[in-house]
């Protein structure tokens, strides 16, 4: 099966139609399929803070949105969750690899991998992680659960979700 | 120009394009001049208004959007220039408050303000439709670029010190801006936004 199909068809289960995102190795195959896709609009950004405005903007705009990222893009993105999606009770579905664990070995990731999860936390900012393919139908319910939150939600993916091939940027081994 | 004067025109010339308004002047002399907070939204997030008018303009492709920023948030996200220009929606009108300085704070100048050119970075980014208006008629001879499809960035070179006088302060509360602009997008434009429950 190609990377991410599951993934994809679950974005799609959950009504998405626009996408805004910037992506690192692993979240390249999703956003392959999505910008393959006739029904969803893609929208790349220059930094991954973007795609949180233009979901916001597609929100009000009546359209399900959704901002994929690598987990280095949410620690980007801090300012914007808390003084736009936070302050003014906007939802947001943030699907997000979950980059710098024990199946990452690229030193650059470590980083994220520590302080993720924690800082999201400290935003307070509820956040889930999808480890197998069983699990992926939680998605939609991720959305929704945005709405009734009214604040962001993010979804975060174990690599063989979205990827299977062998690391090859930067991946030294030792 | 006056800031004040640009957005005296602005606001004459406004029909039923949707308004996105950056942090701080823009959002404040829209609301001195324009008054009708329910009709714009107001950001709290510096550098995010030409982000947050694409999205709405993407998801709305037959309504016009005004995204009315400033140049100090445009200066924290020169990336979205190329998001923009990349994307070209016909339908999204960026127009960009430049004092060359954090205004709302009556702060200091911006990084490199004598020199920028935001309309010429505009254009080496591909925009077709960046121009520089330094007085009301020029903004009024540009009206064709506000009112014609195809992306537009335009740059309101205005005075550093603004009108002066009393400033009747927009709210800041993130929710009322939130659910007001909502509804009014529902009220008077049919944009379903909050679901049947309310949110």
């Amino acid at each position: 099966m190609e990377d991410s199909v599951q993934v994809f068809e679950q974005l799609k289960a959950a009504g998405i139609t626009v996408v805004s995102g910037l992506p690192d190795d692993w979240i390249v195959p999703l956003l392959t399929l999505i910008e393959k896709d006739p029904d969803i609009t893609y929208i790349p950004v220059a930094r991954e803070s973007e795609a949180i405005g233009v979901c916001a903007g597609a929100w009000f705009g009546g359209a399900r949105a959704a901002a994929v990222m690598g987990i280095a893009g949410l620690l980007a993105s801090g300012h914007e969750l808390v003084t736009l999606n936070l302050a003014h009770q906007i939802p947001l579905l943030v699907i997000a690899s979950l980059r710098g664990g024990i199946d990452d070995q690229l030193t650059y990731q470590v980083g994220q991998g520590l302080v993720g999860k924690p800082y999201l936390d400290g935003l307070d900012v509820p956040h889930i992680t999808i480890s197998e393919a069983d699990e992926l139908d939680r998605l939609p319910a991720a959305y929704t659960r945005a709405l009734l939150l009214k604040r962001p939600f993010v979804t975060f993916l174990a690599k063989h979700l979205l990827i299977t091939k062998p690391q090859t940027s930067g991946g030294i081994q030792k | 120009m006056r800031v004040d004067e640009a957005f005296q025109w602005l606001s004459g010339v406004h029909g039923d394009e949707l308004v996105v308004l950056g942090l701080g002047t823009s959002t404040q002399e829209w609301h001195r001049i324009y008054g009708a907070d329910d009709q714009s939204f107001h950001m709290h997030t510096m550098g995010l208004a030409a982000a947050f008018g694409l999205g709405l303009a993407v998801a709305q492709p037959d309504k016009t959007v005004w995204v009315i920023d400033g140049d100090g948030s445009l200066t924290l996200s020169f990336g979205s220039i190329l998001t923009m220009a990349e994307q070209a929606r016909p339908n999204l009108k960026y127009l960009l408050t430049s004092n060359r300085v954090y205004g709302t704070i009556d702060g200091p100048n911006l990084p490199n303000a004598a020199a920028t050119d935001y309309a010429a970075m505009a254009k080496a980014a591909g925009v077709e439709r960046a121009v520089n208006v330094s007085s009301v008629a020029e903004l009024a001879a540009a009206r064709d670029l506000l009112s014609t499809p195809g992306f537009s960035f335009i740059v309101m070179e205005v005075d550093r010190k603004g009108p002066g006088g009393p400033k009747p302060l927009a709210s800041y509360e993130g929710p009322e801006i939130k659910y007001r602009y909502a509804r009014y997008l529902e009220k008077e434009h049919g944009i379903k936004v909050l679901g049947r429950l309310g949110y």
